[in-house]
């Protein structure tokens, strides 16, 4: 679930993202206090779905995969640690210059125009992430699966009820285990 | 912790490091911008279209508050100008041309942050379309329409009267498109981009600052550059 509102959550910032930034998009579209307003609240929604899902019990399964990019656990290859890591990054960089951008009274001009600068590199990257991150999740039949809720770590009610258990040592959060 | 077990986890470098650049990027990026516009921007197109305009390197970001993308042909515009004037005219695109124009090279700077160098405008002196309306003695302030049907701003007669405020034509040595508010536009050099109203059809001399629409959405009625909406350091 966190996954989908998450998800949806993205694309209205990307999607809004990209209709202020590409001039021809914006002429397009217009109602540039609407679309603003849609990201800027978009964004804050992603992160206060962020600190819902770390708040405790909600945020078992998040937490516990948060500690396995920390370890390399081989839950997650490679470019998924590098993915999921480098959004995460994105999420709390985007949040602070995106507040410097909207609420920008207190701050030295200066700052505004790398706050500004910093939000659009890290939105090419944002983009250039998810859009590998599908492209990777539809080639995979595993993960589709997963998709649909019938991952086989999460079958049950809870996640990390599955196999990994005893592969990654065990987590002491988990009770049962 | 386990991070023996699993050689060189890469999680936590990668969330360090990208919100350490992040960090940074915020307190110098302003300078890195420059100095990228300055050598990659030769090769990338201000006006923001184009593919090498897509960097996020000293470009236009394009607004419109309405629902479309106001557009009027050149021979239909007409610029009026009346309000407390002695003899208020209309101009058309051809007779503003006919006016003597100034040229100004200017940084343009959105309050938001975002800023573009060295842009180049054309267009004649508010001022001297002023003087020849009459400016009546009650008059305190000028205020602008766009013919997008939502946009107004405002500036008092003495700011309206300064050397660097345009009713301008031209932007980088053509003229003015659609979406930079073609075919002509206010441009007030000093001040945030805001003041500086797209698609303009009418100028009417004021007794009273009316706030515009972004002012009415909380932005400063005075919008000198670094010295308001929140700043008073110097004006770049």
């Amino acid at each position: 679930m966190f996954h989908w509102a998450n998800a949806a959550l993205f694309a209205v910032v990307m999607l809004t993202g990209a209709v202020l930034y590409i001039g021809e998009l914006s002429a397009l579209v217009g109602r540039r206090e609407l679309v603003r307003a849609l990201h800027v609240y978009g964004g804050i929604a992603i992160a206060v779905s962020f600190l819902v899902a770390v708040l405790p019990r909600w945020g078992r399964p998040l937490l516990a995969d948060m500690r396995r990019l920390q370890r390399g656990d081989p839950k997650f290859n490679r470019g998924q640690q590098v993915n999921a890591s480098f959004l995460m990054a994105a999420v709390v960089v985007t949040f602070g210059t995106g507040i410097v951008m909207r609420w920008y009274e207190p701050f030295p001009l200066d700052w505004r125009t790398g706050a500004t600068f910093v939000h659009d590199v890290f939105a090419f990257g944002v983009w250039a992430f998810v859009l590998g991150h599908v492209l990777f999740a539809l080639q995979d039949p595993a993960a589709l699966r997963a998709m649909a809720g019938r991952h086989p770590f999460s079958e049950r009610s809870g996640p990390n009820k599955g196999p990994n258990r005893a592969e990654n040592g065990g987590e002491r959060e988990c009770p049962g285990a | 912790m386990a991070s023996d077990a699993h050689p060189r986890p890469i999680g936590r470098r990668v969330f360090l490091g990208a919100v350490g650049i992040g960090a940074l990027g915020v307190l110098v990026g302003a300078r890195v911008q420059d100095w990228l516009e300055r050598t990659v921007g030769p090769i990338t197109a201000k006006d923001g279209s184009g593919l090498g305009a897509l960097l996020p390197i000293g470009r236009f970001r394009i607004y419109t508050v309405t629902g479309d993308l106001p557009s009027r042909s050149k021979s239909e515009y007409r610029l009026r100008v009346d309000g407390l004037v002695d003899a208020p005219f209309t101009l058309t695109y051809a007779e503003l041309r006919a006016m003597t124009p100034t040229s100004l090279t200017r940084d343009f700077q959105c309050v938001t942050g975002w800023r573009v160098h060295d842009v180049a405008w054309q267009g004649v002196r508010l001022r001297d379309l002023l003087d020849r309306a009459g400016v009546q003695s009650s008059a305190q302030a000028v205020r602008f329409v766009s013919f997008d049907g939502a946009y107004t701003e405002s500036l008092t007669l003495d700011q309206a009267r300064r050397d660097d405020v345009l009713v301008a034509y031209e932007l980088e040595g053509a003229g003015l498109s659609d979406a930079h508010g073609g075919p002509v536009r206010l441009y007030v050099a000093p001040m945030y981009g805001y003041k500086s109203c797209k698609w303009l059809e009418r100028i009417e001399v004021t007794r009273d600052v009316e706030p515009g629409y972004w002012e009415q959405r909380g932005y400063d009625i005075d919008a000198w550059v670094g010295r308001s909406n929140g700043r008073d350091d110097d004006a770049i």
